[in-house]
């Protein structure tokens, strides 16, 4: 700096003798130094270049004239030029390097402040890398805590122990926390002497240069470092500039290691609470429960004296469930001695009786006595005690003291055991009302059972309505213990419109009346409920002004109405000698049992109506087609009668009419054959006459019928059977339908000289019939709509064969309802495959 | 000549088995319903009784066992007429104490020819 002024100050002296005004000259000057002052010695030599550049003219001028020649000078002024601009950049190329190799530092103190997962131990380095790089012989690093501040780490004499600072005297503020409120960095080069700052700390130290920079946590600077220096020159301002970059960097791994260690914490907190939880659900026995709590409780903070009090509310009494003693559990027998009455200013009371948390970490006596709280026995230093709460209630407290240190706990540690009481609170009001519940619970379980089978035993009846409607009735009796019941529905018959008792137990016999004349909606508790479809529970009929008598010994009375899709479909009512024989639990049992009737009922019905309009498709196909039976018999007869010539001479043109007529009619009587037995199997009433069936005298029977036809038509029929074939388990007249229709189909779709084969076989515990054809086939996309009903295939010799498209689907009912099988191969051009199976005969099936 | 006592209710039906039974040789006495089918049998005593199972005043199973149960008629061979498909009316029928029956519609020959073997085989026995 010095070395900067005298170069200046020459250049200006030479260069300025001719001013008239010598002050002047230093007017130059000034900026050169003040440049250099606050922007340090490469600066200033950069600003005396600038300077001398400007100058460079006059400078040339004066050489000249006082010493060289013109072309000396201009070199000598040159060469001043080119050496000055030399150092000034050297100098600056010099700072940069500092800089590169002090951010070389910095980037490997980053990763070692990472390293480190403790916010002290990040601390102390900082503190001691700091002081080795700047040369500081003094440094603290100050935190602010509580508004507090608390010197935590301290180098040379008095060591690392944190200790407090002494407070500044009244109004006034300590240098420290100037910089942390104003969260800005000093550099000052005399701290003896510097008559703007207040000093240090009353025991602050003798030293000159010192330089300070807050630590900030989330932008807000909550302590510093310092650093001090007693013999050497002052820390530069790149000097404080390296230290915020040290600190700044240090802040991220500090963040870091505040929240790893928080985290760690709250890891085990969760842990802690986990395990509870898990205890809870797993062990029954209260006492292992509360030694679980115990010991988890053990791993988050000092558990040594611990204690779990119960309070009944009923005996006003404390008593404790669980306790631990210096370290030692108490006994049963310690425990119940310490039972205790309420104690108007306890402190487990206290807790009891505010339902609040309460946290004393130190000065016991003071915050005692004012919440006005007398402890018994020795008074500890730290004190947490938390409110067991379950569905609102205060059941008890848990506490954990320590006679010897204070601050023992932190806030955090005081909500880990709220929410551990918490836990176990609930636990213990459930086990309590599981006790309490039990009885309950059996009895419903005994309902739940009883409605299982119920709805079992309804799912097997519900085809039948009078025996739904009497188990309903039978169970709802035997649940309640009723003395009578009766199960009415509500029906519109021709007796009129009510009540009719479709079920009932108990009654005098006269009752039966209202089997099939209708109860009144309007008399009774019965009607009342099925006018409005509100169930009554009267425990005395007497009370109810719309009782009416049926039974003489009735006091109780439980009515229900059946409901189905909101309107009421009927009653059950329940009697009972015995005054409020009925209790809720009955009255929910049989609504249950009610909604269950319903929807059998519902069901019953239904089936009833399906049955009927069945019969009543069935009774009209019959009908019908004996109707059509007679007149066909005419038509057939007559023509017969003529074609036979027995009734006159008739043309060849007439006997070819005539004989039209006659296939015709054949057709439509094959037709009506086809009705009849579609509608007997679909309503289920085909008769099977089941017998040993034998294969040889069908097939006989069915080529003797088809034979004819065969021959016109040119067609080879084959039989292959093996004598061993065994009967089958049939009717006869059903396999012979079955058997002709397939041959009649194989003989109708094969053209002439054509084959037709039939194979009987035996395949394990059946026998299988095969016709085959070398018939046209069946196209694949006609294939799986053969069984249905009325299907007939789009081939031109389909359409000309008079078939009514219900053969082969009353074929394969008739196989399925004896037992069998039926399926199909074929291939269009080359023929089908037909085969049925019937399970062969066994005596004793 | 054998003689057929024919019980049905409708004409139509009734003339064309007398004209085939007549073509084929049988003696043919007619009923339309079936009390005068019971009373003409008794006082007839026909070889062979044909009869259609819905009648008024008397169903066939109804004239049928009243015949087996009268000395005079109860040999008397009965034959049902009945509708093809209709397996129940024939076993009552035959539970009645028929000895066959007829499928309507019928072929005039068929029915010659199965009155003929029922009428052989009866005699034949009694």
């Amino acid at each position: 700096m010095i070395l900067i002024a005298l170069i200046t100050w020459a250049l200006f002296q030479v260069a300025t003798e001719e001013n008239p005004v010598p002050a002047i000259r230093y007017l130059y000057f000034i900026p050169v130094l003040l440049i250099s002052f606050y922007y340090g010695l490469s600066m200033g030599l950069l600003a005396t270049f600038a300077v001398a550049s400007i100058m460079l003219p006059r400078l040339l001028l004066i050489a000249k004239v006082h010493f060289f020649s013109e072309k000396v000078s201009s070199i000598v002024a040159e060469l001043l030029l080119l050496a000055l601009g030399a150092i000034a950049i050297d100098q600056w190329f010099g700072s940069q390097q500092r800089q590169r190799d002090f951010y070389r530092t910095l980037s490997d103190l980053g990763e070692l402040f990472a390293s480190r997962a403790d916010p002290d131990a990040i601390l102390r380095m900082m503190l001691e890398e700091s002081a080795r790089i700047f040369g500081a012989t003094w440094g603290e690093i100050i935190i602010k805590v509580n508004g507090r501040l608390r010197r935590k780490v301290r180098l040379g004499e008095g060591g690392n122990a944190p200790s407090e600072i002494p407070l500044p005297p009244e109004g006034r503020k300590t240098l420290a926390e100037k910089i942390i409120d104003e969260g800005r960095s000093y550099l000052i080069n005399n701290l003896e002497i510097d008559v703007r700052f207040s000093r240090w700390f009353k025991d602050g130290p003798r030293i000159n240069s010192f330089m300070a920079v807050p630590i900030r946590r989330r932008g807000e600077p909550f302590g510093l470092i310092a650093l001090g220096n007693k013999f050497d020159g002052p820390f530069t301002k790149d000097e404080l500039a390296m230290l915020e970059a040290i600190v700044a960097k240090s802040e991220a791994a500090l963040e870091n290691a505040i929240l790893l260690a928080e985290e760690r914490k709250r890891t085990l907190r969760l842990a802690v609470l986990n395990e509870i939880a898990q205890a809870i659900s797993s062990v029954m026995d209260t006492e292992e429960l509360f030694k679980i709590v115990h010991k988890e409780m053990g791993r988050l903070v000092d558990v040594t004296n611990f204690y779990i009090a119960l309070y009944n509310p009923e005996r006003e009494e404390i008593e404790f469930a669980f306790a631990v003693e210096d370290g030692k559990m108490l006994d049963k027998a310690r425990l119940e001695r310490a039972t205790r009455k309420m104690r108007p200013s306890g402190l487990t009371e206290y807790i009891i009786r505010t339902g609040k948390p309460l946290f004393l970490p130190s000065r016991l006596e003071e915050e005692l006595e004012r919440l006005g709280i007398q402890p018994i026995g020795r008074l500890a230093r730290s004190w947490m005690g938390v409110p067991m709460i379950a569905h609102g209630k205060v059941i008890g407290v848990m506490a954990v003291q320590d006679y010897e240190r204070e601050n023992a706990y932190t806030r955090d540690d005081l909500e880990t055991l709220q929410n551990i009481a918490n836990q176990t609170a609930i636990a213990l009001e459930n086990a309590r009302l599981l006790e309490k519940t039990d009885e309950a619970l059996a009895q419903r379980v005994r309902e739940l059972t009883t409605l299982r089978e119920i709805d079992r035993e309804l799912a097997m009846a519900c085809l039948d309505l009078t025996r739904v409607l009497n188990l309903v009735l039978e169970r709802a009796i035997a649940a309640t213990g009723a003395a009578a019941g009766a199960l009415a529905l509500l029906e519109e018959r021709e007796a009129g419109k009510g009540l009719y008792v479709l079920a009932q137990k108990g009654y005098p016999e006269e009752f039966k009346y209202y089997m099939n004349h209708p109860y009144p909606v309007t008399k009774g508790i019965t009607g009342r409920v099925a006018r409005t479809g509100e169930p009554c529970l009267c425990p005395n009929v007497e009370e109810d002004p719309d009782y009416e008598m049926t039974l003489e010994s009735t006091k109780a009375q439980l009515s229900v109405p059946i409901l189905l899709e909101g309107k009421v479909i009927g009653t059950l009512t329940l009697e009972s000698p015995y005054e409020g024989a009925f209790t809720e639990g009955d009255l929910s049992f049989i609504q249950q049992l009610a909604d269950r009737a319903a929807i059998a009922i519902q069901h019953a019905r239904l089936y009833e109506e399906i049955q009927k309009a069945s019969e009543a498709k069935s009774e009209f196909v019959s009908i019908v087609s004996h109707e059509l039976r007679n007149p066909m018999t005419n038509i057939k007869g007559y023509t017969d009668l003529i074609l036979s010539g027995k009734a006159g001479p008739i043309s060849e043109r007439q006997r070819e009419f005539l004989g039209k007529v006659r296939s015709n009619v054949q057709r439509m009587s094959n037709l009506v054959e086809d009705l009849l037995n579609i509608s007997l199997i679909e309503a289920g009433k085909l008769r099977l006459r089941v017998e040993p069936v034998y294969f040889p005298g069908v097939i006989e029977e069915v080529m003797s019928s088809v034979r004819r036809y065969a021959e016109e038509k040119k067609l080879i029929l084959e039989v292959e059977i093996n004598d061993a074939i065994p009967p089958v388990r049939a009717d006869r007249s059903r396999v012979v339908q079955i058997l002709s229709n397939l041959v009649n189909n194989a003989c109708a779709y094969t053209p002439s000289e054509g084959k037709v084969k039939i194979r009987v076989k035996r395949v394990n515990g059946y026998v299988e019939v095969d016709v085959e054809d070398t018939g046209i086939g069946i196209p694949d996309d006609e294939q799986e709509k053969i069984f249905e009903r009325f299907f007939r295939g789009s081939h031109p010799m389909v359409k000309e064969t008079g078939g009514t498209g219900l053969g082969l689907y009353i074929t394969k009912n008739l196989v399925e309802m004896q037992g069998g099988k039926i399926w199909f191969k074929s291939k269009v051009g080359e023929g089908s495959v037909f085969s049925f199976t019937l399970p062969i005969w066994t005596e004793g099936r | 000549m054998a003689k057929i006592l024919v019980a049905e209710d409708e004409r139509d039906i009734l003339e064309l088995i007398t004209f085939s039974l007549e073509l084929g040789g049988f003696e043919v006495i007619q009923a339309m319903d079936g009390l005068e089918a019971l009373e003409k049998a008794i006082v007839e005593k026909p070889d062979l009784v044909l009869l259609d199972i819905r009648m008024p005043k008397l169903t066939g199973y109804e004239v049928c066992e009243k015949l087996k149960e009268s000395e005079v008629t109860r040999d008397i061979p009965v034959v049902f007429i009945s509708a093809k498909g209709q397996e129940m009316e024939i076993k009552q029928g035959l539970e009645a104490g028929a000895v066959d029956y007829v499928v309507k519609p019928f072929a005039p020959d068929e029915l010659i020819r199965k009155m003929q073997e029922i009428i052989d085989k009866y005699s034949k026995q009694g």
